[in-house]
């Protein structure tokens, strides 16, 4: 019977013990107290008793209980002293964990924290960490060079850390490939926590987001090219379309010249053949059409096509230097502004030559035009043919410049076709 | 005697048009030139009475644009455009820019000399319509203005980003436009419908 009084006071003793633990371990602040003190009575009053039971154990075996303040209370009462003690902290218990489901506490933004699916860590302006989640953690562990996590050294070493491959990453928003093929893009925000500066940094991982980001640039890529395509596709539709015309214009030459055979067969199969004025005419009208036919002459050129203008109008051009006549869409620029400078020649100088200066380096033509008929009065103010002009010039890249007194004077500024600087 | 000015870039039919010219008794041939924009100087000391004006001439040149600046310059001077391309938008054009007649190469029933004389009569001889065109499952006719318009500035093969800020509409609207034109003609991707659009001639860009 001792021995069995024996073992339950060491159990007692025991699980008070594991009990006042326990509730150290999961209590906060005054709650701990409140749980701890009456835990401790009934475990310091089984304590003494089983000192006393030890202790008074005689050489040959007997046990007996000894006197004291201890043995003085009945034994039942420890026991109910215990169970009250039992009954106050499952209260204590019940309270707490109410309080946790309520209440915002470090330990419940540590938690909600850590379950983030991304990286976040706050520190102080000098980047002595203030919270870390645990996948920022983890990052910190990975792409830290040195001991000890300083935030700001950090965040400072990221760019020049292990890089994304191509590295494109920006200052602003680093982006990192950590071992396991992922990739997190980083980001720093300075924020004030009650007037205390705070330093905010965040992992987001992004690595679909870069996956979707390639296909996309690759998809682009592709779109451009086809776009690209369609724009020269375009421009040979014009020369194809000028070859259907000019096929339907020789087949009507030939649906002439088949007719005019007929005729004249016609003609000679009767026997009394009468007035052949007509057909005689349809031959002129045939024969005259191959004989331009076969004298033609290709396209005039560029260059020519002002000067038989300016000849119309009784003016001379005068050249000097050389025009990007193999340069479609300069020269087109060129004769336009020739074009323009001719009129207002005309019309306002009553100039008789026009002086064209072409020059072509480093990818660009330069043309200035002037002429030698009387210079203009005032200022040139720029009116609708000028500035139109202009901005065609200023479309395709280039700069206009206009110079009224002493002598009216253009000048443009293009960008040849290549643009290549090899010109 | 009508003096009469060609613009023409191409060599055989600017040939026929100057026998037609010459050898008609009552019209007479003042200069046959290739580039649109040089007509205007032509003007400036001659006595040219009509002009004969291709829209696609040499280096580019609208004649469409050079119209608009002889009819302004010179309201006297009548000008008939000739144009072998259907685009839908150059008839409303060349009204807008006070031409007086237009006749189609390959569609008119009448010859350009009636044309002509119709047009030195006083007269205004325009198409009804341009030609309607099949596009995939559709008419050139299904198809709106602003539809045409979206449809021209495709051909550039320029981005919805870029068409939109052209044709200050937001990307949304041309995407739009877009899906509508798809739904029509059946085509399945745009750059089919552009292909399509450009090679029939029922719009283009450059002139």
């Amino acid at each position: 019977m001792q021995w069995l009084i024996l073992v339950l006071y060491m159990l007692l003793v025991y699980s008070q013990f594991y009990y006042i633990i326990e509730v150290m371990a999961y209590m906060r602040r005054w709650k701990r107290a409140l749980a701890v003190l009456p835990a401790m009575i009934p475990a310091c009053v089984l304590l003494v008793r089983l000192m006393y039971f030890l202790w008074n154990t005689d050489k040959t075996g007997n046990v007996f209980f000894a006197t004291g303040f201890a043995n003085e209370l009945p034994l039942w009462s420890i026991f109910l002293i215990a169970a009250l003690c039992g009954g106050w902290t499952i209260f204590l218990a019940f309270l707490e964990k109410r309080c946790r489901s309520s209440t915002v506490t470090r330990e419940s933004i540590k938690e909600s924290a850590d379950d983030l699916p991304t990286g976040l860590c706050f520190s102080t302006e000098n980047g002595a960490p203030l919270l870390y989640n645990r996948i920022m953690y983890d990052l910190c562990c990975e792409l830290s060079v040195g001991e000890g996590h300083n935030v700001l050294a950090f965040w400072e070493s990221l760019p020049h850390g292990a890089a994304k491959d191509p590295p494109d990453r920006t200052a602003d928003y680093p982006e990192v490939r950590t071992s396991d093929g992922r990739i997190w893009t980083f980001a720093r925000n300075d924020i004030t926590v009650d007037h205390l500066p705070v330093i905010q940094l965040t992992a987001v991982d992004t690595t679909d987001l870069n996956a979707l980001t390639e296909k996309l640039k690759n998809e682009n890529r592709a779109l451009a090219s086809l776009n690209e395509r369609l724009s020269r596709h375009a421009h040979s539709i014009d020369e194809l379309t000028r070859r259907e015309e000019l096929l339907a214009a020789k087949m009507r030459i030939h649906d002439d010249m088949g007719r005019a055979l007929l005729a004249t067969r016609y003609y000679l199969s009767q026997e009394t053949p009468g007035d052949c004025g007509e057909i005689v005419s349809m031959w002129k009208h045939n024969i005259a059409i191959l004989r331009r036919e076969a004298s033609a002459s290709p396209s005039a050129g560029a260059f020519k096509q002002l000067t038989d203008a300016a000849e119309a109008v009784g003016v001379a051009i005068v050249l000097s230097g050389t025009l990007p006549e193999s340069d479609q869409r300069a020269m087109r620029l060129v004769l336009l502004s020739a074009k323009e400078c001719l009129t207002n020649a005309v019309r306002h100088a009553g100039a008789s030559k026009l002086f064209i200066d072409a020059e072509t380096r480093l990818g660009r033509v330069i043309v200035s035009f002037s002429n030698d008929g009387t210079p203009p009065a005032m200022e040139i103010v720029e009116g609708g043919g000028l500035s139109s002009l202009r901005r065609r010039v200023e479309d395709a890249g280039g700069s206009m410049e206009t110079v009224s007194l002493p002598q009216f004077r253009l000048k443009i500024d293009i960008p040849t076709e290549r643009g290549d600087g090899n010109d | 005697m009508t003096n009469v000015m060609i613009v023409e870039d191409q060599s055989m039919p600017r040939q026929l048009f100057e026998l037609l010219v010459k050898s008609s008794g009552r019209y007479e041939l003042l200069f046959s030139i290739e580039n649109a924009a040089m007509a205007e100087v032509y003007c400036m000391k001659h006595p040219v009475d009509l002009i004969l004006m291709d829209v696609c001439t040499a280096l580019g040149e609208s004649g469409l644009e050079a119209a608009e600046k002889i009819k302004k310059e010179y309201p006297a001077i009548k000008i008939i455009i000739v144009t072998s391309m259907p685009e839908c938008s150059y008839i409303n054009r060349a009204r807008a820019a006070g031409v007086e007649s237009f006749w189609y190469k390959e569609f008119s029933e009448e010859t350009i000399l009636e044309v002509m004389d119709r047009t030195m009569a006083g007269e205004s001889v325009y198409p009804d319509s341009a030609p309607a065109l099949s596009l995939g499952e559709a008419s050139s006719r299904d198809l709106t203005d602003r539809e045409l318009e979206v449809l021209r500035e495709l051909t550039s093969g320029d981005t919805d980003e870029v068409i939109s800020q052209r044709m200050h509409l937001s990307v949304w609207t041309v995407r739009k436009y877009i899906k509508s034109m798809l739904d029509k003609t059946g085509f399945d991707s745009r750059t089919k419908l552009a292909v399509v659009a450009r090679e029939t001639g029922l719009v283009i860009r450059d002139y």
